[in-house]
């Protein structure tokens, strides 16, 4: 008994009946309709629908990590304000495992969203094959001093027609590619690919397993054993949750293109998850708030808090986007640019779709939210600040699209997106809110929940 | 040393009373009282901050955001015209193939001289909006005062607010029950 504590604070339950309460059921029911429409988009065009689940698992997949990585650094630092907020966090966190099952489409169709999973990869095997039966031989030679001096075969006054001489560079350039491909063949190959997914969506799954269980565990008995063995698994667990990330970053989305790379994306991408997580906060927040649930216990103190770190994050996105840009940009590397040459065409003739959604980004998942969130007052108000919320999600969205869509082609948004989002969202969602209908919605017997209650803004 | 002028020396006025107070529950109360009363050139001290202690002032939110939002945009909009002056129109050289004014390239700088400008505003802006600098203030004629550092709390009324009058002013703090009241004087130049 001596490791218990003393407790004066009641659970709080969602009203049996109230639409949160029912929330769980009508987000699965989403997500049936979005998987329905997912299937028949697989069935249409395997290749289309692969890029639009890897759009909307990352979409998903960013939120609950971001979820991961808040609850775990409130163990770390032994933060006593967020108690009240932790089991919230912790509703997101605990649709984590549905990650298990929302894989499997992406580990079905990834043959044909990544390139370099072929035999001897795509591009080398497209480039090999039109060299040799396709053109005459002197395109060939040509494509090899290409491939050397890339662009000296403008020089040789032999070539017989300049779309020979075109023919031969870019199959200089595929063979090239193909090269480079081949090089990262250590890291990118099909067993690795797979391996590696079991093995994040197992750390993944399990760490929020336990984090959710020991919570849990805590509201039963308020022994504060969870809470040190919380404390005790978070470092590694952070440790764990910065290298899955990352990795998963690289073989999901940047893999995408395997010729490029950034080595700054896995921080870049958890920095747009705890954009998104935040965002998804303050609108779980606000909305039970607006019910009239959880009004007195997550005050606006607390509010004020979780709007700090949503700006604070929103700075830190904008920093690390930038950033990534700035020194590709400043570089201007071929195999770096590519990443922006694809979503910044301004060439004429060229499709500019990709720039204007670069333009809107800029606009509206920085310039505009950014002014918006910087006040107090905003901060604290609890209609104004699930505005910023809704824009910073919104974009959110955008912001995987850009990053996922520009690997299939011009910008063409399909049925199959809207599906596939809502398979995802409704899937994660509907299991996340289901644990708020059979737990208490404060974690009401941790050791720090009555400071957390009467926490305050100084 | 010689000695004062006789004449100057002897004329005083009064400067503020200052009122002694045990605990923060104690000088919370009186604070709410004397907002109540409607004094407005008056203040607390405490040697710590103390929760609620704005909102049993009155004190509205703090001008402070707003110069340095002004000195934001300033320094923003300065390091982005000088960046334009100098490499797209002054002295225009290509780096790396792009053209002289191209805007991401001094992304840094615009960013360095809006949080110059900002720290300037702030700092800056909080002396004036304290009335810094300032060599002395009458308060610091009490030896009670020093106190305030440690574990004691205080309340200062001056005598430059409109609704101040010693007599008073003295009985209404008194009817705050503080531990101690004082009058503090200043020299008549």
């Amino acid at each position: 008994m001596a490791s218990t504590h003393e407790h004066t604070v009641s659970e709080i339950r969602l009203p049996e009946g109230s639409a949160w309460h029912k929330a769980w059921q009508y987000f699965l029911a989403v997500g049936a309709v979005g998987l329905a429409g997912s299937a028949f988009g697989y069935h249409s065009d395997p290749k289309r629908f692969g890029f639009a689940w890897v759009f909307a698992l990352t979409t998903v997949l960013m939120i609950g990590l971001g979820s991961l990585f808040f609850v775990v650094v409130q163990h770390v630092v032994g933060a006593y304000w967020s108690v009240t907020v932790r089991r919230i966090a912790e509703m997101v966190m605990s649709g984590l495992p549905s990650i298990v099952v929302l894989v499997i489409p992406l580990l079905v169709v990834a043959p044909r969203v990544y390139s370099w999973m072929g035999e001897h990869g795509e591009h080398g095997e497209h480039a090999a094959a039109a060299t040799h039966t396709e053109h005459g031989g002197t395109a060939h030679d040509h494509g090899g001093t290409a491939h050397d001096h890339g662009g000296a075969a403008h020089d040789h006054a032999d070539v017989s027609s300049p779309v020979a001489l075109a023919h031969a560079e870019h199959e200089a350039e595929e063979a090239l590619e193909a090269g480079i491909v081949d090089g990262k063949k250590a890291y990118l190959n099909k067993g690795g690919f797979y391996g590696r997914a079991a093995g994040y969506v197992a750390v993944w799954s399990v760490l929020a397993l336990l984090y959710m269980r020991w919570s849990i565990k805590q509201d039963e008995d308020g022994d504060l054993a969870h809470t040190n063995a919380a404390r005790s698994l978070a470092p590694i667990a952070l440790i764990l949750f910065g290298l899955t990330l990352t990795f998963a970053g690289i073989d999901w989305l940047m893999s995408l293109d395997p010729l490029w790379y950034s080595t700054i994306f896995g921080v870049y991408l958890f920095a747009m998850g705890m954009v998104s997580f935040f965002a998804t906060l303050i609108l779980l927040i606000t909305g039970l708030r607006a019910s009239g649930i959880l009004v007195k216990e997550i005050s606006v103190e607390h509010l004020h808090d979780v709007g700090k770190f949503q700006f604070g994050f929103l700075s830190f996105w904008a920093y690390i986007a930038f950033s990534q840009f700035f020194l590709i940009y400043y570089a201007s590397i071929p195999e770096e640019v590519t990443f922006f040459h694809k979503r910044w065409t301004l060439d004429p003739g060229a499709d500019h779709a990709w720039a204007k959604v670069t333009v809107v980004l800029i606009a509206l998942h920085f310039i505009v939210p950014f002014i918006f969130m910087m006040s107090r007052n905003i901060k604290r108000n609890t209609s104004l600040l699930p505005v910023g919320a809704v824009l910073l999600l919104a974009t959110h969205v955008i912001e995987v699209y850009w990053i996922v869509l520009p690997n299939f082609g011009d910008l063409s948004p399909a049925l199959v997106d809207v599906s596939a989002l809502l398979a995802c969202v409704g899937i994660f969602f509907g299991v996340g809110l289901k644990s708020l209908t059979v737990h208490s919605l404060i974690a009401a017997k941790d050791p720090r929940i009555e400071r957390a209650l009467s926490f305050e803004q100084v | 040393m010689s000695a004062p002028t006789p004449t100057r020396a002897a004329k005083k006025r009064p400067a503020l009373l200052l009122a002694q107070f045990e605990s923060t529950a104690d000088v919370l109360h009186a604070a709410e009282k004397v907002r109540e009363a409607g004094y407005q050139k008056w203040d607390v001290h405490t040697p710590f901050p103390v929760h609620g202690m704005d909102k049993a002032m009155g004190l509205p939110d703090s001008k402070l955001g707003w110069i340095v939002a002004t000195m934001a945009i300033i320094g923003f909009c300065s390091a982005l015209s000088m960046y334009y002056f100098m490499n797209g129109v002054d002295y225009a050289i290509i780096v790396g193939g792009k053209p002289g004014f191209s805007p991401p390239a001094a992304v840094p700088v615009y960013f360095e001289v809006t949080v110059l400008l900002s720290a300037f505003g702030t700092v800056f802006g909080m002396f004036h909006l304290n009335g810094l600098p300032r060599h002395h203030h009458p308060i610091f004629e009490s030896d009670r005062f020093a106190a305030v550092t440690d574990d004691k709390y205080f309340i200062s009324i001056e005598a430059g607010d409109s609704k101040f009058d010693v007599n008073e002013t003295r009985g209404f703090l008194e009817n705050l029950h503080p531990t101690h009241i004082e009058l503090l004087e200043e020299a008549v130049s």
